[in-house]
């Protein structure tokens, strides 16, 4: 079984987890203990997230396992982490990310991962943002439809085109007032002048 | 302090009612148990609510019912439930590795309803994640009664189930605690 890291971090990209396939080319390759095939498919990969992480102790890892947990609600007891961890191995094209041996080192790299996870995922939660129109009426009608796109009619149907809020993921909940993901914000501002542009409330 | 008891207690039952097993852990629990100041709430971040369930992360319902309670609810730096009760309540559990032994939940003792860890109990759980020396003089002076043969007990108890560099640094900050509270004890 393998896993693209790059899916869950960008900042693995190329980087390969295969979980029981010790012969492989990926980046780190973890051989679980045999009983826990009897896991489900989500529950070993997390497990080898975990194990990958706290071998390696880098904090990018750490993140990648936190942000599985999250999208994919799985989790397992800390008794079956630990336990797993010290029944397993590891083989890894990389080094160590911390050559520290404190008793803390884990839990800092972990808590780094785990903030770092959160900033992540924050980019999937949506922002307000409010528009200030410009005051000329001919400016104005074509910032509305640049964001929020026109009715066209064709033989007697009508359709809606255009429209870069929805095209963004977003959604228009008041007047000049949108619903947009965070992550979707730079394509925002890269067709709409920052200055008319204010977060209301990121989320 | 009355009115942050009830709403506690309501948030207890909640989670009761979902089917978990809460347990009061932290200052607050010491604080319940006598073995510290009500007023010493104040110099805490928040209250800990601990379940031993990992998958409660992922429970929508305790959002629902806590709103329905009336109450704000959001989430925590690491992605806990953070409960608006005038002071934070956290609902803590296990994250990925990091959570209290089962050994040290089997010791609790009921304080007004609620399950609150046992204080020697929570004076090891404490010592895994911090130091506890500065609690010592306070604790004897509000006449709690600290049994080291206990507190070395319990330690010797969570031996297997902690990794042995934090066990040995949770050991030296129960010898500080131990030292520190006898001395003050024949001042």
């Amino acid at each position: 079984m393998k896993v693209d890291l790059g899916a869950l971090i960008p900042a693995l990209r190329d980087w390969t987890l295969c979980i029981d396939e010790p012969t492989c080319e990926c980046v780190i390759c973890i051989e679980l203990p045999e009983w826990a095939e009897e896991l489900g498919e989500r529950e070993r990969v997390y497990l080898a997230l975990y194990i990958a992480s706290r071998r390696l102790l880098d904090y990018r890892l750490a993140a990648a396992m936190h942000i599985y947990m999250v999208k994919n609600r799985v989790a397992l007891k800390p008794e079956i982490l630990l336990r797993g961890f010290r029944e397993s191995r590891t083989t890894s094209k990389v080094p160590r990310a911390v050559e520290d041996e404190g008793p803390y080192v884990w839990e800092a790299v972990l808590y780094k991962g785990i903030l770092y996870a959160q900033g992540i995922l924050s980019l999937d939660k949506p922002v307000i943002v409010k528009v200030e129109p410009p005051r000329d009426k001919r400016g104005r009608e074509k910032l509305r439809v640049l964001l929020e796109g026109k009715r066209v009619t064709v033989k007697g149907k009508t359709y809606h085109v255009g429209g870069l809020i929805k095209e963004l993921g977003g959604r228009r909940i008041a007047p000049w007032t949108y619903l947009v993901p965070k992550r979707n914000l730079p394509r925002l501002l890269g067709q709409v002048p920052r200055a008319r542009v204010s977060i209301l409330a990121p989320s | 302090m009355y009115g942050l008891e009830g709403v506690i207690r309501s948030i207890y039952r909640e989670l009761e009612r979902l089917g978990y097993k809460p347990v009061i852990i932290g200052t607050y629990a010491l604080i319940l148990q006598g073995w510290l100041p009500s007023g010493y709430l104040e110099e805490t971040k928040d209250i800990d609510v601990y379940i031993d369930e990992p998958m409660v992360v992922f429970d929508d319902r305790i959002e629902e019912r806590m709103l329905a309670l009336g109450l704000s609810i959001g989430r925590s730096e690491s992605g806990g439930f953070y409960v608006d009760a005038g002071k934070p309540v956290e609902i803590v559990y296990p994250i990925h590795d990091f959570f209290i032994p089962r050994v040290l939940l089997e010791h609790t003792v009921v304080v007004g309803e609620l399950r609150v860890l046992e204080g020697h109990a929570t004076l090891v759980a404490k010592a895994l994640g911090s130091s506890i020396e500065h609690l010592a003089p306070i604790i004897k002076a509000m006449s709690a009664e600290v049994k080291p043969q206990r507190l070395f007990g319990l330690l010797e108890c969570i031996v297997g189930e902690v990794e042995p560099s934090r066990y040995e640094v949770a050991k030296r900050r129960i010898d500080a605690f131990i030292k520190r509270y006898l001395t003050n004890k024949e001042r």
